[in-house]
């Protein structure tokens, strides 16, 4: 068993016990390897941001082992877990969560600094912000950039490490389609360059530029679908049957 | 992440929020700058009156015969202070002065003369700036030479020497051998009264009172506080077994001083105590706007966590930026405060007071401990959020 990424009988549960207890997570077993570009795809409340909350070690679950790149991670204390969100994991998150305070460089640079390395950091983040595009606007805070360049540089944020896993929570939810375009295009070339792609989304058009797509319905996998052919599901049929639902 | 990182990124955070960090240091700039304020202005009075009486003379005995009867003790009193143990005694004269007119050409003033032996510059602490000081011999010859003090100096001879210059004392005529330094006092303890002086030898009493007179006041000078306390004793047992009770008075400027000194240590004690508490009170007040702020940056904390910052790097931010913002507003508040005081003191007291080293210490160095003791609390919350929970604060 090698998967990158492993979830066995994940449940993650809001007051439990209690009348108003919320199963955001329901039982759920996933493998993902090295490599994949993966939606996951669901309406709000399926427990899909839950999902991705579990996979980048943000929260841990109620039960259940996650177990990423052969590391059980409820047994990791706060400073490897640190490690892991600093070197293994790259957030792309739909609010962009910036630094407000901090120029586009200098937000690129913090996991950086986190990582503990010195010398060329300023170099670092600005190929990153290059490879992004944003080159030129390297010395602008947050509040003077376009959403889209405020996504470019959070992307520019997480790829600076160059962590083998990308995950990303609607990143084009808060941008015009041209926009989001070209984020997804980006998203791709990070995913041809090697990198394992995690997507999180509503929005089936999206989904579909993934290699595999997980459909998530209240805590549950209802759908598990590659389109390259080793799934029993063809591409065309696991499209109709999200959008039918 | 190391130590000069942590430090960019508070001063960072600091700028970038001007507003919230001049709030957040106000409170520890008003207590530092009370406390700064408050203790050095008791101090610089107690210095200045500390001063002022060393300049009065310090250890220095005062005698008072009030007894009733022809008797001189003068000679007994003196052999007596000849036998005082001569570590403790450095200095006897009788100490008699008298209002009279002096004249030097078209000049005439009223002057205060004093009676004394050869020692009483050293007993009254007088310095000779020019000349010579009365002698042994002038007391025992019954020489007719006088010492001005400075401001006679100043009112009969302008420009002129007064060295060997005679002057008319009541009528008769004195060389003036000598001139004292002024002792420059404050007005608030008697100005230039000490400066209007003519010092004669003390054999003369009765010739400048122009009737017969009987000594009747005395300085012992003693060589420290404690000699002066152990001369007091011995003197009061004398005085007690030559003139009777309630026939003589031994006092020391020291016993005043004494009392003096533990009253300011009282008021700078209950004052200090007072900016102590407006220290502690902005202390407080940085907790507060720590808690606020790790409220409103709950996000950033999130974030933070997000990619890769761990508890203590947290934890270390938000201390360095609480010990930064309170080292900066202690900073502010020892100048502020010094400059108030220099203000106040000019202004209500007429003097120029300045914080000692030490204040200046305590102040910054509490400053520094309340914006981390205070500034811990904070971080701790801060760092223990799970960055979800930080992230999903909107």
């Amino acid at each position: 068993m090698d998967h990158l990424i492993y979830l066995n009988d994940v449940y993650k549960i809001y007051g439990e016990g209690l009348e108003s207890e919320v199963r955001a997570l329901n039982g759920v077993n996933l493998a993902i390897d090295r490599g994949e570009f993966v939606a996951i795809v669901g309406s709000s409340g399926s427990g899909k941001t839950t999902m991705m909350n579990i996979l980048g070690c943000l929260d841990i679950p109620t039960y259940g082992d996650y177990i990423l790149d052969g590391e059980l991670v409820s047994e990791l204390d706060d400073r490897e877990l640190s490690r892991i969100r600093n070197r293994e994991i790259g957030f792309i998150f739909q609010g962009f969560n910036l630094i407000p305070d901090l120029t586009a460089v200098e937000n690129v640079e913090l996991p950086l600094i986190y990582a503990g390395r010195h010398g060329n950091r300023k170099q670092l983040a600005m190929e990153a912000l290059k490879r992004v595009g944003l080159e030129g606007r390297a010395h602008h805070k947050p509040s003077q950039m376009s959403g889209g360049q405020q996504q470019r540089v959070a992307i520019a944020r997480a790829i600076v490490t160059n962590p083998p896993i990308i995950m990303a929570d609607e990143p084009t939810g808060n941008l015009d389609s041209k926009t989001g375009e070209h984020v997804m295009e980006i998203l791709k070339g990070l995913h041809a360059d090697g990198a394992t792609v995690i997507l999180i989304t509503h929005d089936m058009t999206l989904a579909r530029e993934a290699k595999r797509t997980i459909r998530i319905l209240d805590g549950k996998i209802v759908h598990d679908s590659k389109i390259d052919g080793e799934d029993t599901f063809g591409r065309e049929a696991s499209y109709e049957s999200a959008a039918s639902l | 992440m190391n130590l000069r990182q942590a430090f960019k990124m508070a001063l960072k955070s600091i700028l970038g929020k001007k507003g919230r960090s001049f709030l957040t240091m106000l409170g520890i700039i008003i207590g530092s700058a009370a406390v700064i304020v408050l203790v050095s202005i008791v101090q610089g009075q107690q210095a200045e009156m500390m001063e002022q009486f060393e300049k009065m003379g310090t250890n220095k005995i005062n005698i008072y015969d009030y007894s009733w009867g022809s008797t001189d003790i003068s000679q007994d009193l003196y052999d007596f202070c000849l036998t005082l143990d001569p570590d403790l005694m450095v200095g006897f004269t009788p100490s008699y002065n008298t209002w009279v007119q002096v004249r030097y050409k078209s000049k005439v003033s009223d002057v205060d003369i004093y009676m004394g032996s050869e020692m009483y510059s050293l007993c009254a602490s007088y310095k000779l700036s020019a000349g010579r000081d009365i002698s042994y011999m002038d007391v025992q010859k019954y020489n007719k030479v006088c010492v001005i003090g400075s401001k006679v100096q100043n009112d009969f001879f302008n420009y002129e020497n007064p060295v060997g210059k005679k002057i008319l004392i009541n009528g008769e005529e004195y060389t003036v051998i000598g001139t004292y330094e002024s002792k420059d006092m404050d007005r608030n303890y008697g100005g230039d009264y000490y400066d209007n002086i003519i010092v004669v030898p003390y054999t003369l009493a009765s010739r400048v009172q122009k009737s017969r007179y009987r000594m009747s006041n005395y300085i012992v000078k003693a060589s420290s506080a404690s000699a002066t306390k152990e001369l007091v004793k011995q003197i009061d047992e004398w005085m007690m077994a030559k003139v009777g009770q309630y026939n003589y008075y031994v006092y020391s400027e020291n016993t005043y001083m004494e009392w003096q000194n533990a009253d300011f240590m009282q008021t700078g004690l209950l004052l200090g105590g007072i900016a102590g508490i407006s220290l502690i009170v902005g202390g407080i007040g940085i907790m507060n706007i720590m808690l606020v702020t790790v409220t409103e940056r709950t996000r950033e904390i999130g974030i933070r966590k997000a990619i890769g910052a761990p508890r203590r790097s947290i934890i270390t931010q938000f201390l360095i930026e609480a010990s930064v913002l309170s080292a900066i507003g202690g900073t502010i508040g020892i100048l502020l405060g010094g400059g108030l005081t220099l203000i106040f003191g000019k202004l209500y007291f007429d003097s120029i007071y300045t914080p000692t080293p030490l204040i200046i210490l305590v102040a910054f160095a509490v400053s520094v401990a309340f914006g981390i003791g205070f500034g811990v609390y904070p971080a701790i919350r801060a760092s223990r959020l799970q960055p979800v929970e930080a992230l999903r604060n909107e």
